[in-house]
């Protein structure tokens, strides 16, 4: 016979235990909002100071001072990523990180989940050319920055994909997201076949990134405040780079070899996405 | 009267060669009210090679603005057919 014993509680009025918790929980959203929000009115301050970094150091041919502004980006964004995790706020994983080691020619192609994956991911790379659309170029903070480090507009598909081949022919890593947005809620938009279109134009390997979130935060359309309960934590997978000349055989003609590496490359982070899924 | 040298029906033809062997469309999404954008899936990209292509299948030159003006494939059925007869 079990025999529990039972301790005299004072008495409660009903439903003060459920609203305790439900307070807590607050409190603890709150204070996660308001770290959020010291995050970033930093970004916007130490976007300030690169600026004013970057102008200084904005000498010598174009080629040099861009590489020169990009690496200070570089740093500044791995500052913020260290701020960010000591306000407990994310929790960054690389699995295969080591593929990003070196330097280009390299097209590094990303998934667009939230919106810190392009900071998670250039202060990974010392060097990267980014594609950058008209509200960044437009930001007070970021529209010098953006000019000084040579980062390509998304204006033109064609003069796009010419602007991203020169680049890698000079030996630099571009990065672009083929998504051309963020992503919807745990998936994926349809890849738009520009990557494709610069990796066969230039001939340098695509290496991929499939980036997760969870739980998920900084959507499109979330706003800043709106935090999940949990620290979110970002796992960056890096896959084997690939070549685009497989794509090129006979016979087959470069509009055709863009649709097939573009849906070779969709397939990829549809798979990668599926695997996350199920280990989580 | 000078008879037309191509009908449409040859020029629809020689259009469907030009999109199923250089774009992997598949010949029944080759209808005349099929949109090249939204419906065939050429992307801004497509469409500089799809003009080059075209140019070098019919021995003719296509001007940016017409090639902005071609919405569906009957636009480009048209096209053709004026410009192939007007030269005859």
């Amino acid at each position: 016979m079990t025999v529990t014993s039972q301790v005299a509680a004072p008495p409660v009025a009903p439903g003060a235990a459920s609203r305790r918790v439900p307070s807590r929980r607050r409190l603890a959203h709150g204070w996660r909002a308001l770290r959020t929000g010291v995050a970033f009115a930093s970004f916007g301050v130490g976007a300030i100071v690169v600026a004013a970094i970057t102008a200084v150091s904005a000498r010598g041919v174009p080629a040099r001072r861009e590489l020169r502004t990009q690496r200070i980006v570089h740093h500044a964004f791995r500052l913020w990523l260290w701020w960010m995790v000591c306000l407990r706020l994310c929790r960054v994983s690389w699995i295969d990180g080591e593929r990003l080691a070196g330097s280009g020619p390299r097209l590094v192609v990303a998934n667009h989940p939230t919106l810190i994956d392009v900071i998670l991911l250039l202060a990974r790379l010392s060097q990267a050319d980014c594609i950058v659309k008209t509200a960044a170029r437009r930001n007070p903070f970021m529209r010098r920055i953006v000019a000084r480090a040579g980062y390509l507009a998304n204006d033109d598909g064609d003069a796009l994909v010419e602007s991203c081949a020169d680049r890698l022919a000079q030996g630099r890593s571009v990065l672009l997201f083929p998504e051309g947005t963020r992503s919807p809620r745990g998936g994926l938009h349809r890849f738009q076949r520009g990557a494709a279109h610069i990796a066969l134009k230039s001939g340098c390997p695509i290496v991929p990134v499939v980036i997760t979130c969870r739980p998920p935060t900084l959507l499109k359309g979330q706003p800043w405040h709106d935090v999940p309960d949990g620290r979110p934590q970002w796992v960056l997978r890096v896959g084997a780079p690939i070549d685009p000349a497989r794509y090129l055989d006979a016979g087959s003609t470069l509009p055709v070899a863009a649709r097939r590496l573009t849906a070779d490359l969709q397939a990829l982070y549809e798979q990668g996405l599926g695997a996350d899924e199920e280990h989580s | 009267m000078t008879q037309p040298e191509v009908s449409k029906d040859e020029i629809f033809k020689r259009l469907r060669d030009v999109l199923v062997g250089g774009f992997e469309l598949r010949d029944e999404q080759l209808v005349p009210t099929a949109r090249l954008v939204e419906d065939l899936e050429l992307d801004s990209l497509d469409l500089v090679d799809f003009a080059v292509r075209l140019e070098q299948h019919v021995d003719l030159e296509i001007a940016e603005e017409e090639l902005k003006s071609i919405k569906t494939v009957q636009d480009i059925v048209d096209l053709l057919y004026q410009k192939l007869n007007a030269r005859s």
